[in-house]
């Protein structure tokens, strides 16, 4: 997924636990660890706007878009 | 709709599939050994073979009463060919056919018992069941094409061995229409539970 998050970072920077983020926002912990572990298939404009709201940020700050690398071009060497 | 008696249902159907196809496999042996022990006794089989055949009668000898402009005649008529006495090779030739008509069904009770198994064990809407939904899909398919090759070469060959002068036999040919529409209506049915389960996923991941 070419999305990440940097919500484990921002937490840091906050000094705040995942926990009590969840608390604040009102999702679960399950809910935020998939957003951190970068497995989320989409977020709520609402879950978003709680985030940022928790954490002062903006919605750039937490999530960033990074293409996926593509395969080396040229030949291949054979292992010996 | 409550899950729960959804996965009773599931439950029920499941174990009266698992009679069947039980009932299937026990009983098969016995069916082969009553019909070869009936048609050795001399006082006939109990358990008779049958085929199924087209037949055409001699012309005019059907012919139906009729007034002023109704004459009509009888032209062909499907009729099933029972068998008082077999000698071996046609005995076993038909026998085998006959099995095979009835075990044929095994491998579709078999798919269905595991779909039935797996609804009753939770949500239906998994990328597992939309997999044996579709391997149901070609196996009724599968069944179907083959259940008519056979019905076709069971009564081309008693067509062949049994027609007398007057009489015309030929092969029954059937194609299963319904049985064909129910295989790709299955089919049918797995893509959209693909879809469910995708969304489904999709669903589980959104924060």
């Amino acid at each position: 997924m070419p999305i990440v998050s940097h919500l484990d970072r921002l937490l840091v920077e906050r000094q705040m636990t995942l926990t009590e983020l969840a608390e604040r926002v009102g999702v679960t912990i399950v809910n935020l660890s998939i957003l951190k572990t970068n497995k989320a298939r989409a977020v709520r404009f609402s879950t978003l706007e709680a985030i940022c709201r928790e954490l002062g940020c903006q919605p750039g700050d937490l999530l960033a878009y990074v293409p996926a690398e593509e395969p080396a071009a040229g030949p291949v060497e054979e292992a010996v | 709709m409550n899950p729960f008696r959804t996965m009773q249902t599931a439950g029920f159907l499941k174990s009266l599939l698992d009679l069947l196809f039980w009932a299937i496999i026990l009983l098969a042996p016995v069916y082969v050994v009553l019909v070869m022990l009936g048609y050795q006794r001399p006082g006939g089989a109990d358990v008779l073979l049958a085929a199924d055949v087209r037949f055409e009668p001699s012309p005019g000898d059907w012919a139906l009463a009729g007034e002023g402009g109704r004459a009509a005649a009888l032209v062909d008529g499907v009729g099933s060919v029972r068998f008082d006495r077999l000698p071996w090779p046609e005995l076993g030739a038909l026998l085998v056919a006959s099995l095979l008509r009835v075990l044929l069904w095994l491998p579709v009770l078999y798919q269905l018992r595991r779909l039935l198994g797996a609804m009753g064990a939770g949500r239906p809407f998994v990328r597992e069941n939309a997999g044996r939904l579709r391997r149901l899909g070609w196996t009724v398919l599968l069944v179907e094409l083959a259940l008519t090759a056979i019905r076709i070469a069971e009564s081309g060959f008693v067509a062949w061995r049994f027609q007398r002068p007057g009489l015309q036999l030929w092969a029954l040919v059937d194609l299963p229409v319904a049985g064909l529409f129910v295989g790709v209506a299955l089919l049918i049915a797995a893509e959209a539970f693909r879809r469910g389960a995708q969304l489904e996923e999709d669903q589980a991941l959104t924060v």
